[in-house]
């Protein structure tokens, strides 16, 4: 627990399950990140799964608290969001994947610009975090170099 | 394989395991069902593979369990092994409604035959 107490460890938004308030600010959080690293260099992103339930009941369990689908690059970015519960568990991991398109059905396909990929599988990359002045850099880092790679 | 309205994928990833139950039925999957294809996928793996997505298993199931309502396509959630690595359950919704409560799934039918 002690890298709670360093500043550049700092956790941020820590109470983001418990309040529904700071869980909006955490996912305004993300949604500025994103547009600060790609919106303003004309690269479009949109959000893509689905986190509301069919009673229209939003979710505020972070996972995942934001995402993005990237149609020029035909990729997808994952964020989730936890707050560390033992002390030696990992505070940031990733890894990459692919969403399988041709299942889907065609309305809930993601809509590349080059139609030529539309039932190509998506790759994703999936950050699993816990939201840190430390980690919140590394993710940028990682997002950045994933989407533009 | 014909395409049903209700479809998705419950895998076990990471660590060069890929292991899989998926589901493609014309009724929505109920969280009973959910839980039944969780359960086979946990049988599938070896008492470690098993072992390190202790958390993973149980997280998943609290997620279907909690799910209210049903969850609509699409969707992936991912439950990662407090060891990290990308160890990890992902549920993917590809098609239709998953883990909808078997009483809301029969008060339907009783209404559509009505």
């Amino acid at each position: 627990m002690a890298d709670r107490l360093t500043p550049s460890h700092r956790v941020l938004f820590p109470t983001f399950l418990e309040d529904h308030e700071v869980y909006q600010q955490a996912v305004a959080y993300w949604q500025m990140l994103f547009e600060a690293l790609f919106s303003t260099k004309d690269i479009p992103f949109q959000r893509y799964y689905n986190t509301v339930s069919p009673d229209g009941e939003k979710d505020y369990t972070g996972n995942p608290i934001f995402d993005g689908y990237f149609p020029r690059q035909h990729k997808l970015v994952r964020i989730i969001q936890f707050i560390a519960t033992e002390t030696d568990q990992p505070r940031f991991d990733f890894w990459e994947d692919a969403w399988p398109t041709a299942e889907l059905d065609p309305a809930l396909r993601p809509i590349p610009h080059d139609p030529a990929k539309s039932l190509e599988p998506v790759p994703e990359l999936v950050i699993s975090l816990e939201l840190s002045t430390d980690t919140a850099e590394q993710a940028r880092a990682l997002v950045e170099a994933w989407v533009r790679g | 394989m014909h395409r049903k309205k209700h479809r998705g994928r419950i895998q076990a990833q990471g660590g060069g395991l890929e292991a899989s139950e998926t589901w493609n039925q014309d009724g929505p999957l109920t969280k009973q069902e959910g839980r039944g294809l969780l359960a086979r996928l946990k049988s599938k793996l070896t008492p470690e593979e098993r072992e390190q997505r202790r958390k993973s298993f149980e997280d998943a199931e609290r997620f279907i369990d909690g799910a209210r309502g049903g969850l609509d396509a699409p969707q992936r959630r991912s439950f990662l092994s407090t060891q990290g690595k990308g160890l990890r359950i992902d549920i993917e919704i590809w098609g239709g409604t998953a883990f909808i409560a078997l009483i809301i799934l029969i008060l339907v039918a009783i209404w559509l035959i009505d």
